[in-house]
């Protein structure tokens, strides 16, 4: 494919910018379901997306018929759809300085050099094995494996070319006593090929979580009401990205529908927490450059406890009259750009986790593994969430384990109750899913340090 | 273009050592349109998919890619054959669609909206939210979506038959905002069609700002046993609920199924008939043929309350030595299943206007939320109604919001229902009248 052609053409055809995305995947899911192949699917595809501003207004259009006539009708049809869009909506991108770049995670073995034999085999032992106890009703695995990509080229000369590979296992043990069921999921993800697959203990992995379920089901709910917390990495970082981290996305700010319109400059939490957003850190996704070609940097959201920046796109960043922080990110080529997080996460402090635990009298050390989801209103900024297997925190010391955990509040009240920040920082992405806007899904990371809080909201679920 | 793939595919399925190969390619120009208060945001995207199954002995093996080069194609002849292999065998492979073949069905191509301006679009949403204007000051569209679907199918399979199917597709929704005083309601429309001339937008756009300002002054309601009568829409979304997944024969065959043994079996109401029909003009579920490429019918599933059947792809017929109804559906990636094309329920003899008249206290149920809660499998009804009225003297009396509605709907079906009207409405693919049931709980 002549990029440059392309290019070239659509400033021909009356635009003013022109950007060309071309991207191709592979994606596999192994599936096992108690102790049989459940599933084993790939999906690929290849295809380039091409963005245009004529006279102000915004066309796109996709093919993954890569024949230079399907090309020509793609820019074609982007180009009118700008001329008619510029009737509707004018956008203008923020400025930023072109670069020319190559880069790549680090791998060292591609997931489709693999023999499929293997990969069912590792899947399938993991899966067997997590049956430990009779108390193992039922267990899944799975095992995803992603390559990734993307070349853009923009009509001002920018040319990234970034490409990605993932591996990681979820596996999900239910344990049942009497009546009582709990669920166990959890992954381990990394940004890397086959090689991490091949030296974890994935046997250990899935036992352990069996042990996890066993020991949660036959344990207590804790009573309902306010406790004081030390919440883990996990459970942080499911807070920043879900209560805060949507909250602090530009368009979310522009449309009104963010609890933090308004306030940059003002304390939104303790001034021990200090939020960044970040492309390139360890545990966290691949993002050294957006899908608009900006350089994907450290943006320091909150500082201290105040709020300083929003994530933005570069149309964004021009509406708000910020700088473009490189979080223009499309699902793939068929989709535009959004604002989105990359690796949201908050900075480490000084404790150890005995130092934070040591002066709650009685509290609760909230855990993250086995945690299954929950529910946020960006616009209020409040929260749900279903914590995994916890501990009852007795003078100063981890007591026993409570499953059932449900969490809720208000990310800002929460934040500013935060009174000490740990030291043990922990981002982790998954290979599996990822953070969906408007119908788009995207890699993201999440994470920190653990941390103590005054008080939060414990309920049953 | 895509029979061109399909062939390829094809071809060199013949020189690999595989019992049966199939392929499906799809090919779709969407044009969508996203708006708020403006229109937001225009785009085109052209793809296609091509999905291969492969039968070696009795082991499958399923590979979908959106890769359409050459080297794309190659690899998924490998890939899909080295999946089948790494598979447990199925018992209860027969084989393939076989008998493959076109139905005749009318008014499923739009051909004004094949390479179509986009200023096609803008103008419908324009007509729309001009039409929220003309309500009131105090409507506005707070968002929405149109998308046109241009779609070309093939499906062919080492039994030497193959078969291509165009079609297009409309589908629109609306969400107006209404504010007075302090207080704010919103209010949905939707339609979908397969030809553009057949959706109303200036209409859509009129109720849903009407409504959605009525509702401003929407009251609560108390606890209560009363006569309900649902929209014609909203009772077209309870079957499609609750009716979808239970007469799939999968469903039946997993023992999921309420319906299964029931065969012949008076489950609802003698004034019930329900079928499903592929053929039905205009409406989105029709087809010349199913996703293996068998010709689309109509299939009765309930004739006069009893229940004479269920919908069928090729696998689920060959487990009970059956024919395929037509019914199969598929994404490129995975194994077909049965699903209904358009689910059709018969309508009566009675206006809604007598039906309302005929009440003299009751509710009536304009649009809910949360259906999705309601439980195919156990039968029970569970939706919270956002925009209702309360029925007083046979007349409409006031709009009441905020209540949950809760029954089992077989018990609703058969032993409460007291009334089909003869006008219809479509939601999605299926088509219902309004209908009216005696003694259900609504709770506060």
């Amino acid at each position: 494919m002549d990029v440059d052609r392309v290019i070239k053409k659509g400033l021909k055809l009356g635009a003013s910018y022109v950007d060309v995305r071309y991207q191709e995947y592979r994606h596999e899911l192994v599936v096992a379901e108690n102790k049989v192949l459940k599933e084993f699917s790939k999906q690929s595809s290849k295809g380039v997306g091409i963005r245009v501003i004529v006279n102000g207004g915004l066309g796109f259009s996709s093919t993954n018929d890569l024949s230079p006539e399907s090309i020509e009708r793609c820019l074609r049809r982007a180009i009118v759809i700008a001329k008619v869009m510029s009737n509707y909506r004018r956008v203008s991108l923020a400025k930023v300085k072109t670069i020319k770049d190559r880069v790549m995670s680090r791998f060292k073995l591609k997931p489709e050099d693999v023999d499929d034999e293997l990969k069912v085999k590792v899947v399938l032992e993991a899966n067997k094995e997590s049956f430990i106890a009779p108390e193992i009703k039922s267990a899944s695995t799975y095992l995803g494996l992603r390559y990734d990509r993307r070349v853009f080229m923009s009509s001002e000369g920018t040319e990234v070319e970034v490409t990605t590979l993932m591996s990681g296992i979820h596996h999900l043990s239910v344990a049942k006593v009497g009546e009582v069921l709990e669920r166990v999921p959890y992954h381990k993800s990394a940004v890397t090929g086959w090689e991490f697959i091949e030296k974890e203990d994935w046997v250990g992995f899935t036992q352990w979580l069996s042990k996890l379920a066993i020991e949660a089901v036959k344990s207590k709910t804790p009573p309902p009401g306010t406790y004081k917390a030390v919440i883990d990495s996990n459970i942080i970082g499911l807070l920043l990205h879900e209560a805060f981290g949507h909250a602090s996305e530009g368009d979310e700010v522009i449309a009104g529908a963010s609890v933090l319109k308004g306030k940059v400059g003002t304390k939104v939490a303790s001034e021990l927490v200090t939020i960044v957003d970040d492309g390139l850190v360890e545990g966290g996704y691949f993002v050294p450059y957006d899908d608009e070609g900006v350089p994907k940097k450290r943006t320091v959201i909150v500082k201290n406890g105040v709020l300083k920046h929003y994530l933005t796109s570069r149309a964004v960043a021009h509406e708000l009259g910020m700088e473009p922080t490189g979080n223009g990110r499309a699902q793939d080529f068929e989709n535009l750009p959004l604002v989105r997080q990359t690796n949201y996460f908050m900075l480490p402090g000084d404790y150890s986790l005995e130092e934070l635990i040591e002066d709650i009298d009685f509290g609760i050390y909230i855990k993250g593994v086995g945690a299954t989801g929950g529910e946020v209103d960006p616009g209020v900024g409040t929260f749900t969430f279903g914590a995994g297997p916890s501990y009852i925190i007795r003078n100063g010391r981890l007591a026993e384990m409570v499953r059932g955990v449900a969490i809720s509040g208000e990310i800002l009240s929460i934040l500013k109750e935060i009174d000490a920040v740990g030291k043990d920082l922990m981002i982790r992405t998954s290979v599996f899913g990822g953070c969906g806007k408007e119908g788009q899904v995207v890699k993201v990371g999440a994470g920190g340090p653990p941390v103590k809080v005054r008080k939060i909201t414990i309920g049953g679920r | 273009m895509i029979q061109d793939i399909a062939d390829y595919v094809l071809k060199r399925l013949e020189r690999v050592n595989v019992t049966e190969a199939e392929v499906y390619v799809v090919k779709t120009v969407r044009s969508s349109l996203k708006l708020s208060e403006i229109i937001e945001s225009l785009r085109t995207s052209e793809n296609i998919g091509v999905g291969v199954r492969v039968i070696i002995g009795k082991k499958v093996g399923i590979y979908g890619t959106n890769d359409v080069t050459k080297e794309g194609l190659d690899k998924v002849i490998d890939d899909v054959v080295s999946i089948a292999k790494s598979n447990p065998e199925d018992p209860y492979w027969v084989s393939l669609a076989k008998g493959l073949g076109k139905s005749s069905v009318n008014e499923i191509f739009d051909k004004k909206l094949v390479d179509a301006d986009p200023s096609l679009l803008t103008d419908k949403v324009s007509l729309m939210i001009d039409s929220i204007k003309s309500v009131s000051p105090n409507a506005r569209p707070a968002r929405g979506s149109l998308r046109i679907d241009v779609s070309e199918v093939v499906v062919g399979n080492s039994h030497g038959e193959l078969v291509s199917r165009k079609e297009t597709a409309v589908s629109t929704w609306i969400q107006v905002k209404a504010e007075e005083e302090g207080k704010s309601v919103t209010y949905t429309e939707l339609d979908t069609s397969r030809v553009i001339d057949d959706i109303d937008f200036e209409g859509l756009g009129k109720v849903a700002a009407s409504k959605a300002m009525e509702f401003l002054k929407a009251t609560k309601v108390e606890t209560m046993k009363t006569d309900v009568i649902f929209d014609a829409k909203e009772f077209a979304h309870l079957l499609s609920v609750m009716l979808s997944g239970p007469i799939s024969a999968e469903w039946v065959q997993k023992s999921r199924s309420p319906l299964a043994g029931k065969v012949g079996m008076e489950i609802f109401s003698k004034e019930v008939t329900i079928f499903d029909d592929g053929t039905y003009p205009r409406m989105v579920g029709s087809r010349e043929f199913d996703d293996e490429g068998i010709p689309t019918r109509k299939t009765v599933i309930v004739d006069g309350g009893v229940l004479r059947g269920f919908i069928y792809d090729t696998y689920t017929a060959n487990k009970e030595g059956k024919k395929s109804t037509g019914n199969a559906h598929r994404t490129i990636s995975t194994a077909p299943t049965p699903q209904p094309n358009n689910l059709v329920m018969k309508s009566g003899t009675t206006s809604l206007d007598e039906v309302i008249k005929d009440t003299k206290r009751g509710i009536y149920v304009l649009a809910t939320i949360g259906m999705w809660l309601s439980n195919p499998v156990s039968g029970n009804i569970n939706a919270t109604v956002t925009h209702g009225y309360l029925i007083e003297n046979g007349e409409l009396s006031k709009p009441i919001k905020g209540f949950i509605i809760s029954g089992d709907f077989y018990e609703l079906m058969k032993s409460k229902l007291v009334a089909i009207t003869k006008e219809t409405s479509r939601f999605f693919n299926v088509i219902a009248p309004y209908v009216k049931f005696s003694d259900v709980q609504i709770s506060a």
